[in-house]
């Protein structure tokens, strides 16, 4: 994953534990105080700048929307933009300066999740640093995810959520994790992988990868998401699933995400324009009430189908509902910014609120991990907490 | 620049040799822009002799006032003087592309040159990549003749104009060719170029529909929002298939009841229109509603959305 990029440090910086990582692994970055400007997104995929943490890290998931439910998944903004070049990302389209960016102070960072565990002790928290960016893609680099893991085995609270399309395992595979980090890969199928998520690793090193982390005792996500819709998704989709559950087992599986490829609809043209060869632009697809465009419903309840069918296949159950008493070999499954009767019509029910989804995470990880979630909190605390998103 | 205008001053046509002039093939370009304004000619002077640089062709106007200057020694800097003269500013965007293409291509104006130089001038500038930037603009300078007269007739704006650059310049040209037969206005033209392309995309040719909807007696712009619709509709085949069952399950309601619901069958809800005229109405309507077969009906659309 390291391929050439420039790279740059902010001055404040410069005594960090990053700094001393990315001495290490590609000699002294230059000082700057402000992070190169980049606007073409592609030229600030080959800058790197570590700098301090601006402002409050710690925050909720943006992609609420009333319509959908949503996970209320906690984010740290550590990372913004990211070495790799899916044609659907939506960065390209979202960032003012694209140059990368890493904080470098990762004990601010961990003061941010600190506060936040303080100021709620009562509930659990999933913590993902890929709001902007890929959580390991950097990491050779940077060090920030080892220092994060590091930091949260220490805290009861929190489970980190470690997203990736790469491979990057090697460097975090000794550390003293307890179980508080779940690495999670962003799956799709290889023709997928190979057309559409430029720079990313491939298909067998991320199951490779895969393979490790689980060997190194990490609680492992998938998040089949965005799902996309080509000729032979109805063999491809299934395949993948059982291929990744022959290859771990599904009880080391904290949890699993299934959402469709959506899109702003001016980011069509954007994509057409960054990826003259690709295809997913020309589907079956309609504006949603986010603003976003997706396939149309029946397209999406076919994919999802399917997708559903093969899960349970291969964790052996009836049932892959969150709502439902889990057994120990069945992740907890979700979908991605989905309506609610898509939720009714796939797996019989929905959570009614949010909050209902947040608690049952918990509920969740608590019955398949005893060891790593103490007390469970109630339904109401989970629904009527300040930074749970109402639905009205 | 370091460039010397003299006063205008009144300067007898005698005084000036018209021997060598020719229309610039630049001219020809923006030679309608400058017919329709009042420029004046630029003139230099070679030792008693007034020689004409631009503008031959006002000199048969009536001008009588004349703009003489010293004449720039390299070729780049006459063309920048004549963009800054003749007020490239403000020249339509299909003609200052033109311009650009022109320089680039026949006068072998360097890339460089005219990024850093004439880009200003012609007021086409913009932050960030400007590779990026001049590749886009030279681009837009090479689609189809017909197209950029389409664009220039429909005042395109330069972000209208790099929407234009995803699609084909062969498909662009097919679309421009419809305008006659049927009207269409700038931002149906990118919606059509976008709904033929994802047809395209898809293996559907669209001459079929387009000769069909040509021969319909409808008026041109009639036609265009029907084209549009109907490749939309084609674009969306489950989309239109579920409606289709819809409405012929709607169609089975008392024709007091009227439902309808999101086309996009996003948002999963019915919304029930009754019409009465007396209140004994109600009663009866009540019924209506809940009666099996219409309850048993609109339990099916429901499902379906
Ligand atoms: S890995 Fe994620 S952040 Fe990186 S380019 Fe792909 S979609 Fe964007």
């Amino acid at each position: 994953m390291s391929t050439q990029k420039q790279i740059f440090i902010d001055p404040s910086q410069s005594k960090s534990n990053t700094a001393q990582q990315i001495k290490q692994s590609c000699g002294s970055p230059i000082e700057v105080s402000e992070a190169p400007l980049n606007k073409d997104f592609r030229s600030g995929k080959k800058t790197l700048a570590i700098t301090p943490k601006k402002g409050q890290a710690f925050d909720t998931c943006a992609t609420y929307s009333n319509e959908y439910v949503c996970c209320n998944v906690k984010v740290l903004k550590s990372i913004k933009n990211c070495p790799f070049d899916c044609s659907y990302c939506f960065l390209q389209d979202y960032l003012n300066n694209s140059t990368m960016q890493v904080v470098g102070d990762t004990d601010a960072l961990i003061k941010e999740i600190q506060s936040a565990c303080e100021q709620q002790p009562w509930r659990l928290f999933r913590i993902g640093t890929w709001e902007l960016g890929d959580s390991l893609a950097l990491e050779a680099e940077t060090g920030q995810a080892k220092a994060l893991i590091k930091a949260v085995a220490k805290m009861p609270q929190v489970f980190l959520e470690l997203k990736t399309k790469s491979d990057q395992v090697d460097s975090i595979l000794d550390l003293d994790h307890q179980e508080r980090s779940v690495i999670s890969w962003s799956m799709n199928p290889p023709r997928i992988i190979r057309e559409q998520e430029h720079r990313t690793s491939d298909y067998e090193s991320r199951l490779l990868a895969m393979k490790k982390a689980v060997d190194a005792g990490y609680l492992i996500g998938l998040h089949f998401d965005p799902m996309i819709y080509y000729d032979e998704w109805e063999q491809d989709y299934p395949e993948l699933i059982a291929n990744i559950f022959e290859t771990i087992p599904s009880n080391r599986v904290a949890w699993i995400s299934l959402g469709s490829l959506r899109f702003k609809p001016d980011m069509k043209q954007q994509i057409m324009a960054n990826f003259p060869k690709q295809q997913i632009t020309h589907a079956e697809m309609v504006t949603g009430n986010d603003g976003k465009m997706r396939y149309v419903k029946p397209l999406r309840l076919d994919m999802y189908e399917k997708v559903i069918s093969a899960i349970k296949a291969a964790c052996n159950t009836d049932t892959i509902s969150p709502i439902q008493v889990p057994s120990p070999n069945t992740p907890l499954f979700y979908f991605c910014m989905e309506r609610w009767d898509v939720w009714e019509h796939l797996l019989g029910e929905s959570p009614r609120s949010v909050g209902h989804l947040d608690h049952l995470f918990a509920q969740h990880l608590q019955h398949r991990f005893p060891h790593l979630v103490n007390n469970v909190a109630s339904i109401e605390q989970y629904e009527t907490s300040q930074d749970t998103p109402i639905r009205t | 620049m370091s460039q010397t205008y003299l006063a205008p001053e009144q300067i007898s046509t005698n005084q000036i040799d018209l021997s060598g002039s020719k229309t610039w093939p630049l001219f020809k370009l923006i030679d309608h822009h400058i017919q329709a304004s009042k420029h004046f000619p630029i003139l230099y002077l070679n030792n008693t002799q007034y020689h004409v640089l631009f503008g031959h062709k006002q000199l048969n106007k009536d001008i009588t006032t004349c703009i003489c200057i010293e004449r720039p020694e390299s070729s780049h800097q006459l063309f920048l003087l004549f963009c800054e003269l003749y007020d490239a500013a403000s020249w339509p965007l299909m003609t200052k592309l033109s311009v650009m293409n022109y320089l680039y291509f026949n006068a072998k104006i360097t890339r460089n040159i005219l990024q850093k130089e004439f880009l200003k001038t012609l007021n086409l500038h913009q932050q960030g990549h400007q590779a990026n930037h001049f590749n886009t603009l030279l681009k837009i300078s090479q689609l189809p003749t017909k197209v950029q007269g389409f664009c220039q007739e429909k005042k395109y704006s330069l972000k209208q104009l790099k929407q234009l650059l995803l699609y084909p310049p062969s498909l662009l040209l097919q679309l421009s060719e419809l305008d006659g037969p049927f009207k269409i206005s700038a931002s149906q033209f990118i919606l059509l170029a976008q709904h033929a392309h994802d047809m395209a995309q898809n293996n559907r040719p669209i001459t079929k529909i387009i000769q069909q909807i040509q021969q319909s007696n409808e008026r041109p712009s009639q036609r265009s929002t029907r084209l549009i619709n109907e490749l939309k509709t084609q674009l969306t085949p489950r989309l239109s298939q579920a409606n289709k069952h819809l409405h012929s399950l709607s169609a089975t309601l008392p024709e007091q009841l009227q439902v309808n619901w999101d086309p996009n069958l996003e948002i999963k809800s019915l919304n029930l229109n009754v019409s009465f005229k007396r209140n004994e109405d109600i009663q009866s309507i009540a019924q209506l509603i809940q009666a099996p077969k219409t309850q048993k009906t609109l339990k099916a659309i429901l499902k379906g959305i």
